[in-house]
């Protein structure tokens, strides 16, 4: 017989040797792309796993430009057509802009959804979650017509771009308002009724009570709202085309891979522009994992 | 929270082996959803004759205020916001607003939307040719985009027209009663109070109308086009015309052109949908069970590693994978996992094709594309499952405990229903997500390898309908923009089908005041 107490310790043992095996799977990938970040070399075939020496050159040359023989030699003409730094300033103001817009929306819709009551409610809800549920893309190609025609959209003016990517991404934020309806449902309606009682206004309620109490949720959607466009692809990739100052990161980034031509001189270089723009989203995420534990499970035992 | 343990479903199944009550209780879970897609077929009749209701009562409400309604009122009915402005000078700003929308429309429709408007039904007969550089001619595309744009307006004025009609209907009997007229201080109290919702949501309303519902319209009336190349001649806009040609896209869609290629494609883009979910939810679920053993420590140490993956954007990681996994005939310029095994495990020689780019291996291709998503996506479920087995009450398994349930016994009868009763909705969520996951697909194989069909067309084996879609229409040398827009509307149409069954059984919609 195998007592309870040993019976755990090999239960135990098994699932450490489970787990460890299944980070270093997890990991190893991820690990071999921040180790080539660092390598002399520029192709991502090469004769041993890990880099066998190490520079800093390819950061360097994310914002200065340079040639891809070792050792690097910086070339601002090939920075001209490959503007990293132009490119992240262009992603930071996308996803900022339609982080703004976007919780705004979020939070008037969910607000007026949680609190009022009128006869269209239950209609538009169902007609958001619906909404919600079908791919953006469908509507993005003719979205991306309509924009050309009135100039924000494949515009040679990297203003009239940026604002119409901030747009197309922010407007129609308001069909997800799931999650923070589902936060202000729990927030007490006694508090409204005492406030309407002193004669505030719903707006005023809306404002200075409802959402100083939500400020997790706010966090989140903030978080959540700025990550999308920051991550997004094919938005970006359908609305600039081909204007390589209007690019953002991801699309700036799929041109180093997907470019037949050049891939095998640029992967390294991809490797530290993956790193970078990964560092503020990766502290994003670990400050955010609690809320996004809280934010799934919250908005779905609600459900 | 506490009322919701007693309501998970058993489903009445206590003396049996547990494998049994695992597949009862798939199938009740099936069952559950056969049963809503019915209860909505059932509502749309009645759906249908409220909405004939509905409009009989607006044209009812239009022809009863005209009648009882005195001169203001009836002139009204042309000029907007007369009843207002003309009644007294506390309603004049009201009354004011009222004629701006309506001059704004016609405005908008003299000057613009009516020379789209009346071309709709021909979209343009002149195409565009540059006189001086400048356009001269019919831009079809434009046509069409800005005719759908004017129609909206137009509903949307109709709509204030009601709209109108009540509010002076009702000024005029404000002033037969012998009450007093609002302040403008009070209609703007009212904007911030009683109809804030008014002004909460139309921003919000008019976005979607824009970004959302508009596109989706005019990419469904694309279909009934020829806008792109039909039997080898181009059209488009606006160099040539484009013309109105029924179903025929969809002939082509269904029949002639990719007949063959677009139930194949139907068919991998459910597969990959069901493994892609269902992977995901088994491996993320015991994942999490694993870590949230109580005997197991560092938990936030395990948790985070997982979390690195999904941390990073996925552009990033897909992209990187596709080289991790490359292959070119020559080994030496193959990526490093084929490396991997030929130095670290000693497999001489080894150089093998993962995303079966060059030999055309489709399956392996297949089960690479299901593999790495089960790494990029499985942290998501992990961390989701991770927070519901957190809020799993301790009593329910100390109960189990003394009634002598073995782990296997307790993982069927609590942890499981308890798991599918929070996440099962999200799940089809999930599943629609996976049937459009266009990044997973586009990143690590771009669709390929290509498959070639009888007729000779070649469609990459790995495509889903939305990277089909995506390789027709923007990444073509001759874009098939109505072959585009058929199969979207396909997607859309297999996206719904799940979409209902989801939105029929969230429960938040149903349930929500029992927590206010």
């Amino acid at each position: 017989m195998i007592g309870i107490k040993s019976k755990r310790i090999i239960s135990d043992t098994i699932i450490y040797v489970v787990l460890t095996l299944m980070v270093v799977i997890w990991l190893f990938p991820l690990l071999w792309m921040v180790l080539r970040a660092f390598d002399v070399h520029s192709n991502s075939s090469s004769l041993t796993v890990f880099p066998e020496e190490y520079t800093f050159n390819n950061f360097l040359a994310l914002f200065v430009g340079g040639h891809d023989f070792w050792p690097t030699k910086f070339d601002p003409l090939d920075y001209k057509t490959n503007p990293y730094g132009t490119w992240m300033i262009n992603t930071a103001i996308i996803a900022a802009g339609a982080c703004i817009i976007s919780t705004l929306m979020v939070l008037m819709v969910s607000y007026a959804l949680s609190r009022l009551r009128f006869s269209m409610r239950k209609k538009l809800m169902n007609i958001a979650l619906i909404l919600g549920l079908f791919p953006g893309f469908l509507s993005m190609i003719i979205l991306y017509y309509f924009f050309k025609n009135i100039g924000l959209a494949a515009s040679t003016s990297r203003v009239m771009n940026l604002i119409g990517l901030i747009l197309s991404y922010s407007l129609a934020a308001g069909t997800g308002y799931y999650i923070v309806k589902g936060f202000f449902d729990t927030v007490p309606s006694a508090i409204d009724e005492a406030a309407r009682i002193d004669g505030a206004t719903k707006n005023r309620i809306f404002w200075q009570m409802i959402i100083p109490l939500s400020k997790p949720i706010i966090i989140y959607t903030v978080l959540t709202t700025f990550i999308g466009p920051w991550c997004d692809f094919m938005m970006a990739k359908v609305f600039v085309g081909n204007n390589i100052d209007s690019m953002t990161i991801a699309v700036g980034l799929q041109k180093w891979i997907a470019d037949r031509e050049i891939s095998e001189d640029y992967f390294t270089r991809f490797c530290a522009g993956g790193v970078v723009i990964s560092i503020p989203i990766v502290t994003l995420y670990l400050i955010m994992q609690k809320f996004y534990v809280a934010g799934i499970t919250g908005g779905a035992a609600k459900g | 929270m506490a009322n919701e343990t007693n309501t998970i479903p058993t489903w009445k199944l206590y003396n049996r082996p547990w494998y049994l009550k695992l597949l009862l209780a798939i199938w009740g879970y099936i069952k559950n959803v056969g049963l809503m897609l019915w209860s909505v077929i059932k509502a749309i009749p009645f759906k249908l004759w409220g909405l004939i209701k509905a409009i009989g009562r607006l044209f009812y409400g239009l022809g009863y205020r005209f009648i009882k309604g005195d001169w203001r009122t009836k002139i009204s009915y042309v000029i907007f916001g007369f009843g207002c402005f003309s009644r007294s000078p506390k309603q004049f700003l009201k009354g004011l607003l009222w004629l701006a929308v309506e001059v704004a429309f016609v405005l908008y429709m003299v000057f613009f939307g009516w020379q789209y408007l009346w071309k709709m039904g021909s979209l343009g007969d002149v195409p565009v040719e540059y006189i001086k550089g400048e356009p001269v001619g019919d831009d079809s595309l434009q046509i069409l985009i800005y005719s759908v744009f004017s129609i909206l307006l137009i509903i949307f004025f109709a709509y204030m027209y009601v709209k109108n009609t009540k509010v002076a209907y009702d000024t005029q009997k404000h002033v037969e009663e012998g009450k007093p007229l609002s302040t403008p201080k009070q209609q703007l109290n009212y904007a911030l109070n009683d109809g804030y919702h008014v002004t909460v949501l139309v921003l919000p309303i008019l976005g979607v109308l824009l970004i959302t519902i508009m596109p989706l319209i005019i990419n469904i009336l694309v279909a009934f086009t020829n806008y792109g190349r039909v039997d080898g001649v181009t059209h488009y806009a606006p160099g040539n015309l484009i013309d109105w040609t029924g179903f025929q896209a969809f002939e082509k869609v269904f029949g002639s052109q990719y007949g063959e290629a677009i139930w194949n494609v139907l068919a991998w883009t459910l597969i990959w949908a069901v493994f892609a979910t269902f992977t995901n939810f088994f491996f993320g679920m015991f994942l999490a069970m694993m870590i949230n053993k109580k005997s197991i420590k560092m938990k936030v140490f395990w948790r985070t590693c997982f979390v690195l993956v999904i941390a990073i954007p996925d552009f990033v990681t897909l992209l990187m994978m596709s080289k991790f996994f490359s292959y070119s005939d020559n080994p030496s310029l193959s990526g490093p996992f084929n490396l991997i095994i030929r130095e670290w495990f000693g497999v001489d020689k080894f150089n093998y094709d993962w995303f079966g780019t060059t030999v055309g291996n489709e399956i392996t291709a297949k089960v690479m594309v299901i593999v790495v998503n089960l790494w990029r996506g499985m942290p998501f479920t992990m961390l989701a499952t991770y927070g519901i087995l957190m809020n799993i009450p301790e009593d329910l398994y100390e109960s189990s405990r003394i009634d002598g349930a073995g782990p296997v016994r307790r993982f069927v009868s609590i942890t499981f229903p308890y798991i599918m009763f929070v996440m099962g909705p999200q799940l089809i969520t999930t599943f629609t997500g996976n049937i459009n996951n266009f990044n997973v697909i586009f990143f690590l194989t771009g669709g390929g390898p290509n498959h070639l069909y009888q007729s000779g067309k070649t469609v990459g084996a790995t495509n889903l309908l939305i990277t089909w879609l995506y390789s027709l229409t923007i990444s073509k040398q001759d874009p098939e923009y109505n072959y585009g827009s058929v199969i979207g509307i396909f997607t859309f149409l297999i996206s719904a089908f799940f979409a209902l069954i989801v939105f029929n059984s969230s429960k938040s919609v149903k349930q929500e005041d029992t927590f206010q």
